[in-house]
């Protein structure tokens, strides 16, 4: 990080890993600017008392400032300080663009530069300028801005807020807030949080975690599932996720309000308690209250659009929307095309499985020149269906007919899915605290208290002490003084209710101080002996779930070309035994097994080599045996047992004009 | 309620029982740890999601588990009862005052 | 979205609630208050009514439009 990205650049909200520091996100207030025209500038610079360079005596070379516009020498100037603070004041006045900053360096031997940018691209933030130690942001202005006759531009109109890029940055002097200005200050920050970026500035108390605990939750708060747009029901985004029942988080942040993150919040309050509880939310897993789940708590739908067009080819023929015929080529099977209606399209609300066709459809051959070559039965259509994914089900949501650019008819199907939390799926605080639901407990096993408190979330507290999201104790506390007091938290960054005040108000609604207490066992009714911390925490569904994730093979489909199993859960893929497991098995000793995962189980084959010159033989149709076109009779064939990428690797050799000879020894 | 036994020993007894939880189990577990007799008694809920309860009691020299377990589950049965009896009086009593 | 019939965390039915407090809070009763008045005194059953937001009024007008114009979800 450098000091420059003070204010431009959000210091937390940056990918983990390759992207890390690559990707970056603008800070809240910063902006970029616009080009001027240069000569504009140029034009105004020269009556200033700029001589143009060409026309500078060796005097005012040596004597005078050097003045840049973008970068390029234009010309000298006797006295820099003048100039510089007679162009800040016409900016301020309005005679030239606000687009337009200065900077003024004096560099060690008393040679002094002028620096004027106006060109596009620089990231500039706003200030409120401070003159003689009195900051010119007055209460007035702001009962004007409340009140609406006043916008954000007339504040930099009237002379009370500029834009300051990296380079003028370097001449002024910045006071944090409006308490710490002196006479010296040339400026005042606006607010101390408009630092962070957007996702970091949804975190509560954030100024107590530790750093990368920000950064993880900037990134997976682009994760979590909310209501995105309300128009969803009319969208065919190829994959969306609504949560049902989204809930404003009861501790904010004043970032929020400005982002209208409170029209369409992300998550849910949930009361949360710290303890180990049977052993099932350790190595961050998470613990659920199965009531709260059946009364609603992270239910989400998940969305899928799946389309079809009927195109047109060559030669009249096109594809048609029908359910296809038992004779047809690539015919699934009567069961898979029972939800069709008489125009090939699924019924609204039928019930679906992975394999239902959703769209019937048959398409020409492709490869029609072909045929007509080897003037076989004639050009019959193969079967072309949309069907669900295999790992997936749903109900048909909605169906989208329309036309395709080209005039073709184009059919979407929506399907639509619930996902009720279950074992597996990934749920974050807003703090870096992210954990995979480990058990749903029933809601008369877990802790409860006399109010009738009972946990909808148990966190594990081996998550807290080498992570140090304090954040997150505090939202904790300042969570149940909100819900006790009828108002909600704030929890800005660095100007937050801070912990004394959650403290004395938690005492005064009767709690304690701590944020614990007392509860007693679900299990034997016992109360125990440490009092607990409970406190409601505003938790993200992220979109991590485990049926999207939940993949078996034992058997399936290779790939043409390796003849290895496909890759990937929608392809039906095998898991990859990689190099590094490969050396794990050979550091047991367990040949045995290594075969049989990296041969029987994959690819292999039984390859004929000549033993005489070592090359691949060949079976000979008409003689029914194999042959070696090198040896003729000299050739004496014998079959080896070989993965087929090695067979695959000595074809690429030959190709290449490599010649790989096969030794063969006789198996011992 | 269906149990199944599991182990019989001289003087150990493990049973499965099904479709139970903590709500049986941890009252019957008390009650066998009162009685002098037991020398062990705890159960286990191998996972709540797959699998069903296992108590496992072990007595003293002579006395016969079965015995032991009956005489405990008898004496739950009537705990309860005299709560229940207790409880229906006071909210009996309860729903007096308050329509007074 | 609408607003759950039940708090999430002990089952105390809070559905018939929620239009009263909107209502309160909008003429502008503090809303410790009123969730006071209304019987809601565990801060699970108080969260829940504190922190909804009902997004279907936003969301029902696409299905009124599409009822208007015959169009989109019956």
């Amino acid at each position: 990080m450098h000091p420059t990205h003070w204010g431009r650049l959000c210091p937390n909200e940056t990918p983990e890993g390759s992207n890390c520091g690559l990707v970056k996100n603008l800070a809240l207030s910063a902006c970029i600017s616009v080009a001027v025209n240069v000569e504009k500038v140029r034009q105004v610079l020269y009556p200033m008392g700029v001589t143009p360079a060409p026309d500078s005596n060796r005097e005012l070379r040596l004597s005078g400032a050097k003045i840049f516009i973008n970068g390029s020498l234009i010309g000298h100037h006797p006295y820099p300080s003048e100039l510089v603070s007679e162009l800040r004041d016409r900016r301020r006045r309005g005679e030239i663009s606000s687009e337009i900053n200065v900077a003024h360096f004096k560099t060690m031997d008393r040679r002094e530069e002028i620096y004027v940018n106006c060109d596009e691209g620089r990231v500039r933030r706003p200030l409120i300028i401070v003159e003689k130690g009195v900051s010119m942001l007055q209460p007035e202005h702001v009962e004007k801005i409340r009140s609406g006759e006043w916008s954000w531009e007339d504040l930099v109109k009237n002379a009370i807020i500029e834009y300051i890029d990296a380079e003028e940055e370097e001449n002024i002097y910045v006071a944090l807030n409006l308490d710490a200005i002196s006479p010296k200050h040339t400026h005042v920050e606006l607010s101390s949080y408009t630092i962070l970026g957007i996702c970091a500035s949804l975190i509560p108390y954030p100024e107590h975690n530790q750093s990368p605990r920000n950064s993880y939750e900037a990134a997976m708060a682009k994760q979590a599932l909310g209501v995105y747009t309300t128009n969803f029901i009319y969208r065919v985004d190829s994959r969306s996720h609504v949560l049902h029942y989204p809930q404003i988080s009861i501790v904010k942040t004043k970032p929020m309000e400005i982002l209208g993150y409170n029209h369409r919040p992300s998550g849910q309050n949930c009361v949360v308690a710290i303890i180990s509880f049977e052993g099932y939310n350790m190595e961050d897993a998470l613990v659920f209250n199965k009531a709260s789940i059946e009364r609603g708590l992270g239910r989400s739908t998940f969305f899928r659009i799946y389309e079809a067009e009927s195109r047109q080819y060559l030669g009249g023929l096109k594809d048609r929307f029908i359910i296809p015929e038992a004779g047809i080529r690539g015919f699934r099977g009567e069961q898979y095309y029972r939800l069709l209606e008489s125009d090939g399209i699924v019924s609204l609300e039928a019930s679906t499985v992975g394999g239902d066709v959703l769209i019937g459809r048959i398409s020409p051959p492709r490869f029609l020149e072909e045929y007509k070559e080897f003037e076989v039965k004639g050009p019959s259509m193969r079967d072309t269906s949309v069907d669900v994914r295999q790992s997936e089900a749903g109900i048909v949501d909605d169906i989208f007919i329309t036309e395709s650019n080209e005039g073709n008819k184009l059919v979407k199907v929506r399907v639509r899915d619930q996902r009720i939390p279950e074992l597996g799926d990934k749920f974050a605080s807003r703090h870096g605290q992210k954990g995979v639901i480990g058990m749903i407990v029933p809601q008369e096993d877990m802790p409860f208290a006399e109010s009738g408190i009972v946990p909808d979330i148990i966190v594990n507290p081996h998550a807290i002490p080498s992570r140090m999201t304090i954040g997150q104790f505090l939202e904790s506390m300042a969570g149940k003084m909100a819900a006790a007091r009828g108002r909600s938290a704030d929890g800005t960054p660095f100007v937050n209710e801070k912990s004394s005040e959650i403290k004395q108000t938690l005492k005064d609604y009767g709690f304690s101080h701590t944020g614990r207490e007392v509860f007693y066992s679900g299990i034997t009714g016992e109360k125990f002996v440490a009092d607990i911390f409970v406190g409601i925490v505003y938790y993200q569904k992220l979109h991590h779930m485990v049926s999207d994730k939940v993949h078996a093979r034992a058997r399936g489909q290779v790939q043409m070309l390796t003849r290895q199993p496909t890759e990937g859960r929608a392809r039906g893929g095998g898991l990859r035994f990689g190099e590094m497991e490969r050396d794990c098995l050979i550091g047991h000793g367990a040949a045995m097994l290594l075969r049989d995962r990296l041969l029987e189980e994959s690819d292999k084959y039984l390859l004929y080599v000549c033993e005489n010159c070592g090359y691949i033989a060949y079976f000979d149709i008409k003689r029914r045996a194999y042959v070696c076109r090198i040896c003729e009779d000299d050739a004496q064939i014998s079959p080896v047992v070989i993965s087929y990428a090695f067979k695959l690797l000595l074809q690429e050799l030959m190709s290449l004009c490599v010649a790989p000879k096969l030794k063969l020894t006789e198996r011992a | 309620m269906n149990v199944k036994i599991l182990n019989r020993k001289e003087n150990e007894l493990k049973i499965e029982i099904e479709n139970e939880g903590h709500t049986f189990c941890n009252v019957v577990q008390k009650a066998l740890l009162k009685d002098k007799k037991v020398d062990l008694a705890g159960y286990s809920i191998p996972h709540p999601l797959t699998a069903n309860p296992v108590i496992y009691l072990r007595t003293k020299n002579k006395s016969k588990p079965e015995t032991v377990l009956r005489k405990a589950v008898a004496k739950v049965q009537k705990d309860t009862k005299s709560f229940r009896a207790a409880f229906d009086n006071a909210l009996k009593v309860y729903k007096d005052q308050a329509t007074l | 979205m609408i607003i759950p019939v039940r708090c999430f965390t002990c089952g105390k039915v809070i559905g018939d609630k929620w239009e009263d407090f909107a209502q309160r809070v909008k003429e502008g009763d503090d809303a410790g208050k009123v969730l006071d008045d209304l019987g809601l005194t565990r801060y699970c059953c108080r969260r829940m009514l504190l922190s909804h937001v009902e997004i279907i009024d936003e969301i029902i007008k696409f299905y009124e439009v599409g009822r208007k114009q015959q169009i989109g979800p019956p």
